[in-house]
């Protein structure tokens, strides 16, 4: 049974390159990058569990697009990303049911549309938060050019 | 697995339902329960990884605080350690496990029963924990003192 009671809805927005800043209601703004394991350029309020965890997956998922950029030689000017994730109550249990990646994704110029538009489909399926999920992460993306 | 993409973590419990998350080289943060669970709720560069892990662990600790309650299990000081490893999966990186070390310090044996029940069923209906396609491994040591 989903209830939209106890849904939570945080949103990650690049900020520049490989940084990303995350929002959640009421709380100031925190910046997020990768790890130094994976990018070993990487430099050294009160959040909930499932905050950050929906924060993991909003998070991942925009510096996913940076690599599958890079890998596949394209680029990007900007990217938000809008995660709400409803939970669900089975056998007494409550868990996710399901992370919903609402995403928008600015272009420069319509050349890189191609390219892109691949990226953001391997972001997602090379997002390591995203592939640890028991519950399904949807993906739905809007590249426009400004 | 490689232990080139490995995330440790320390959480301490504060007060109530509020919890620390400690990383080497970053700032601490206290992670609390949400409003819709908890009315009485309060309003540096972490990556992914790190909150993915740090909200295994401190989802951990804010269950087991509210389970222990249920019990009636009273304890004086918790600390939860989680360590999340990747490995490659089907589809590429995902964690293949969490593991969480967990030592509680209760006042009397009679809490001491009561928080080895209150601990296992904490670590039974987290709600991140449920939520992962990978196992969460519990070890936890109550302590009398």
């Amino acid at each position: 049974m989903m209830t939209q009671e106890h849904s939570y809805r945080v949103q990650a927005e690049s900020v520049r390159p490989m940084f990303i800043g995350v929002r959640v209601k009421d709380m100031d703004e925190f910046e997020v990058t990768s790890a130094p394991d994976w990018w070993p350029d990487a430099p050294p309020g009160y959040f909930s569990p499932q905050t950050m965890f929906v924060s993991a997956s909003a998070s991942c998922y925009a510096l996913s697009l940076f690599r599958a950029a890079k890998a596949l030689r394209t680029k990007f000017k900007h990217v938000f990303v809008d995660a709400f994730a409803p939970m669900m109550e089975e056998d007494g249990i409550w868990r996710f049911e399901a992370i919903q990646l609402k995403v928008r994704i600015v272009l420069e110029e319509e050349a890189d549309r191609a390219k892109m538009d691949k990226a953001a489909l391997m972001a997602h399926n090379s997002c390591p938060i995203n592939n640890s999920l028991r519950t399904s992460s949807t993906l739905d993306y809007e590249l426009v050019v400004e | 697995m490689t232990e080139e993409h490995r995330y440790e973590m320390d959480s301490n419990w504060v007060k109530e339902r509020i919890v620390t998350i400690e990383i080497e080289g970053k700032p601490t943060f206290n992670v609390a329960t949400p409003i819709d669970f908890w009315p009485d709720a309060p309003t540096d560069v972490l990556s992914p990884e790190d909150l993915f892990v740090a909200s295994v662990v401190s989802c951990y600790g804010v269950s087991l605080s509210s389970v222990s309650k249920r019990f009636h299990a009273e304890f004086t000081n918790f600390s939860v350690k989680g360590v999340g490893t990747l490995a490659k999966g089907e589809f590429g990186w995902e964690f293949d496990q969490i593991s969480l070390e967990a030592q509680i310090v209760v006042p009397t044996e009679k809490d001491k029963k009561r928080m080895e029940k209150a601990a296992d069923r904490a670590h039974r209906y987290c709600l991140v924990g449920n939520s992962l396609k990978c196992p969460v491994h519990l070890n936890f040591d109550i302590i009398v003192e």
